[in-house]
């Protein structure tokens, strides 16, 4: 089977051509609205619910096409499984000695909650690449509709596991991943948060004094389209704010105590800042995700970068990112 | 008697504590071990009821003779006791022995499956071992380890022990080093920084030797299996040490 000519990180294209493809035996990961991925066939792939891509005509917001990647150059048959809640702490444990897993999560489930708290200390975590994304739905369904993932080798759709598809590559293979982001740690105070989660009301400034997080962004006029930024040993790792209540604010990703964070610093251009950090080899990618806040914050729409792929929740480099581009790269280490 | 005898020996049970009660189930190869201290067994040993599980709190503890040994002291005795080995911390399932055990494998490059598997333990008994070191609320009554957070400290003898696969032994201060940020090393993998980071942040909880011993052998593990990807950071590493 030759494979398919698609760009770095996929391709739209319509529902008949992602069957042709999966009853032909591709294996592909695919991104689409719902109601889309409920009439593909049973084959070797995963997918998640999302109409946001970066694609070949640039930023858009699609309903009627699935972006596919094709997954290449793995060993055997790659292994797909729902994972539930209780049973995504295995998924490094599960993923394969030489290779990578990609694991797509619907936004808001349990197991949503449950990989962001808790992923950093899942057994065999960082000691093999895993990378995927949150699955989402239209901004104008939020709260009407529920984001949804497929496992395309039972024919199942679920709104509360994730799918894994675990790849492994042949031994003259090897996967890394990495991310892209703009985002760098403003000048401002570091914030420190007393324990972990998705919500936050009090915390630290410059291990000085303890604030309302909500009223400091208030009283500050802090521009929240800005993510929280941790340095993890040279890692810049994002924190978006979804929501500044009266006394509390609720992220898309869980602050951790102990980590210093500082507001990012402001952007002037994306795309062409992004264009610039870009790898100036994308032949080796397989694929990539994006931040739905990205698309939204720094207006994309009709917007070019080379590297495609879904525009999603939330992004996943082994554990969950926002605002952030996770891309995989497979090469011949004999090559 | 025997068996009372028997497990107070073989446990090293001492005053104020005593063994209350023995049970051995031969076919099933377990053995329950009931403890109490001295100042309430007299009322333990007068009302049977108060045997019933509720008042009691139990941890698998070492083996004994092939067979499963679980120890229950009563909630209202001093079960606090850091240096007690045959106790458990309230909220864990391991006695300080057998979690010093897990520890110590898990420390020496053992897979959480291999634990498991030689210690005839399942996996959901030593997530919860885990997750109190990762969150440094696990005491296991070890020596603590000083951790010298300076460049400028006083030599130690990095990379000269070798293990096998050519990296230093898990002994070896570099890793401590390493963890702490304190050695100059450039790291590429986006892998190893998350995982770096997140050992960092873990160390500061951990005062115990095995304990952080078991966080370090994770960055070492790492640099193992991927030694060949690894071969610039090694060089690096080497060179500064």
């Amino acid at each position: 089977m030759e494979p398919l000519n698609f760009p770095p990180g996929g391709t739209l294209v319509s529902v008949e051509r992602a069957q042709q493809l999966i009853l032909q035996g591709h294996c592909l990961c695919i991104a689409g609205a719902g109601h889309l991925l409920e009439q593909l066939p049973k084959g070797v792939w995963i997918a998640g619910s999302i109409p946001y891509f970066m694609a070949q005509r640039g930023g858009e917001t699609n309903s009627e096409q699935l972006l596919i990647t094709e997954i290449k150059h793995f060993l055997g048959v790659p292994k797909i499984a729902f994972y539930s809640a209780q049973e995504i702490q295995n998924i490094a444990k599960d993923a394969p000695e030489n290779g990578f897993s990609i694991v797509i999560i619907p936004a808001g489930s349990s197991v949503h909650e449950e990989y962001a708290r808790n992923a950093p200390n899942y057994e065999d975590m960082y000691m093999k690449p895993i990378l995927g994304w949150v699955s989402g739905v239209h901004l104008d369904h939020l709260g009407k509709q529920l984001p949804s993932v497929a496992n395309g080798d039972i024919g199942e759709s679920s709104q509360r596991q994730a799918v894994v598809m675990h790849v492994e590559l042949p031994p003259d293979y090897s996967a890394e991943i990495n991310t892209t982001n703009l985002f760098t740690q403003g000048d401002g105070p570091v914030f420190q948060f007393p324990q972990a989660g998705f919500h936050a009301s009090q915390c630290s400034v410059d291990n000085d004094k303890t604030v309302n997080l909500a009223e400091y962004i208030q009283q500050n006029n802090i521009d929240i389209r800005l993510p929280l930024v941790a340095d993890y040993c040279g890692m810049l790792v994002n924190i978006s704010i979804r929501e500044v209540g009266e006394s509390t604010v609720t992220f898309y990703a869980p602050v951790f105590d102990g980590v210093d964070y500082r507001f990012a610093r402001p952007l002037d251009d994306y795309q062409s800042q992004f264009q610039q950090q870009l790898p100036a080899n994308t032949d080796s990618i397989q694929f990539s995700c994006n931040c739905i806040l990205n698309y939204v914050y720094c207006e994309l729409e009709n917007k070019d970068i080379a590297i495609k792929g879904p525009m999603t929740f939330g992004e996943i480099a082994y554990q969950l990112l926002n605002q952030t581009m996770v891309y995989l790269t497979v090469d011949n280490t004999l090559e | 008697m025997k068996d009372i005898d028997l497990c107070k020996s073989a446990l090293g049970v001492h005053p104020p504590w005593s063994v209350e009660k023995v049970r051995v189930d031969a076919k099933g190869r377990r053995v329950d071990v009931w403890l109490g201290q001295q100042s309430n067994s007299g009322l333990l040993r007068a009302a049977s009821k108060a045997f019933s599980q509720q008042n009691w709190i139990s941890w698998r503890h070492l083996n004994m003779f092939q067979h499963h040994v679980f120890i229950h002291a009563h909630r209202n005795d001093d079960i606090q006791q850091k240096n007690v080995q045959w106790l458990g911390q309230p909220g864990l399932n391991l006695t300080r022995a057998m979690a010093k055990q897990v520890v110590k494998m898990l420390s020496e490059g053992t897979s959480y499956s291999a634990v498991c598997s030689l210690l005839e333990l399942q996996l959901s008994d030593i997530w919860p071992i885990k997750r109190a070191l990762d969150e440094g609320r696990l005491t296991l009554g070890g020596k603590k380890v000083e951790v010298k957070n300076s460049k400028a400290g006083s030599p130690t003898p990095l990379l000269h022990a070798q293990a096998d696969d050519g990296l230093p032994t898990i002994d070896d201060q570099v890793w401590e080093k390493i963890a702490a940020g304190v050695l100059d090393v450039h790291i590429k993998p986006l892998a190893l920084k998350l995982l770096i980071a997140k050992i960092r942040g873990q160390l500061v909880n951990i005062d115990e030797k095995e304990g952080r011993q078991v966080k370090l052998n994770e960055v070492r593990r790492y640099f193992v299996k991927h030694r060949q990807k690894l071969s610039g950071e090694i060089q690096h590493l080497k060179a500064i040490a």
